[in-house]
């Protein structure tokens, strides 16, 4: 089979995503109270940030 | 003696107290003002009067902070707290609006900054129902460990926080987006930002995905792409609306060209609203080096969203590199 492009990935993928009502909304948000795990750490980057430089 | 008389005399002598210690703070006399009011303030708590105890603290504690002497100001708040324990004040408008305003007059170089912040928290996780301490707070703590340059924190806590945090959080990591471009276009690289993009892209998506908060990730991703394609109008995509049932708004895939990674994160946080396990996993085998740069935290969103059970193939030697790296800087 010849590899799909991303493009037509994408719009089936789209499709599939979006025949039902999705189970969370686009604006649902957890309460912090019922928050108890954080996830993992994300991986340190290897740019300092300057907080001087902000232009 | 009516109550309220007794009440009037309290606040009196609290007002001479405390007249007398700013006195001692304009004439420089620091240590001698710091040691009276702790007395006075210790009378106070044993005598259960907790109220002027805090009142009398808490302005210590501004007034020395304002006359720039963190040591002291800072041990009053750490007192401050001890009382806050001891009297097991709440977390509300009140008591939290007392912390805030002392934290903002700390000097992000202060010492023992980190560990006012620590016992702050502390008290919010105890006397409130967050198991991680209060958004509010937690929104100024932020503010000034970034001010002190402490990102990774300052990173936690805005995540952490409320509304007010997300606009900031974004800023960051924008701005540190920038400046990591200018450093490699510093050392001759052409176009850095295709392949440094989705590094910090992907820390806003993840961070509000790990906590479930949907609208945050979806607010950061409007905000984070719109400003990545105004400062970059080379960059070449194309935006696909789909309708989502039930939603008031489309779902806007912005459809890059030269970057999956940033296509891929889009698609992540519509796939874990459906909480649908096949699409989780058809996303992830279409995008396989993904799936191996980012299997610890699509590990977890697995479990999340999806009920997928990790297999624990304990690898020491990466659980160990990615402690070391990961947690502060």
């Amino acid at each position: 089979a010849t590899p799909v492009s991303e493009k037509e990935f994408t719009s089936k993928f789209l499709t599939l995503a979006t025949l039902n009502e999705p189970v969370l909304s686009s604006n649902y948000q957890k309460s912090l109270k019922d928050v108890s795990a954080l996830g993992v750490a994300l991986p340190a980057l290897k740019y300092r940030y300057n907080p001087k430089r902000v232009k | 003696m009516t109550t309220e008389n007794k009440n009037s005399v309290i606040q009196q002598k609290l007002a001479k107290t405390l007249h007398r210690f700013e006195s001692k703070i304009a004439a420089g006399d620091y240590y001698e003002a710091h040691q009276t009011l702790r007395t006075i303030a210790n009378r106070y708590v044993r005598a259960r009067t907790y109220e002027l105890a805090i009142e009398l603290v808490s302005q210590g504690a501004t007034s020395l902070l304002k006359a720039k002497q963190g040591g002291s100001g800072t041990d009053l708040i750490f007192y401050l707290l001890e009382i806050y324990d001891q009297a097991e004040v709440t977390v509300d408008e009140g008591s939290t609006g007392r912390l805030i305003q002392l934290l903002v007059l700390i000097e992000p170089t202060e010492p023992n900054m980190k560990d006012v912040i620590t016992g702050m928290n502390n008290w919010s996780i105890k006397f409130s129902d967050f198991k991680f301490g209060d958004p509010y707070l937690h929104n100024v703590i932020a503010l000034k460990l970034f001010e002190g340059e402490h990102i990774y924190e300052a990173e936690r806590y805005f995540m952490l926080g409320t509304h007010d945090s997300v606009g900031k959080y974004i800023e960051l990591v924008w701005n540190w987006f920038v400046q990591a471009v200018d450093e490699e276009i510093q050392k001759g690289i052409n176009t850095p930002q295709l392949t440094l993009v989705g590094d910090f892209f992907s820390r806003l998506i993840f961070n509000y995905l790990f906590i479930s908060n949907i609208k945050f990730a979806n607010e950061a991703k409007e905000k984070f792409l719109k400003q990545y394609v105004e400062e970059y109008p080379d960059l070449e995509y194309e935006i696909i609306s789909k309708r989502i049932p039930g939603q008031d708004e489309d779902f806007k895939l912005v459809l890059f060209k030269d970057c999956y990674e940033l296509n891929f994160l889009q698609l992540l946080i519509l796939t874990c609203q459906t909480k649908n396990k096949a699409l989780f996993q058809s996303l992830n085998e279409h995008y396989k080096e993904l799936k191996i740069k980012f299997a610890p935290q699509l590990e977890f969103l697995g479990q999340e969203y999806f009920g997928i059970q990790a297999q624990r193939q304990s690898n020491f030697l990466q659980d160990m590199m990615s402690g070391l790296l990961g947690g502060s800087k």
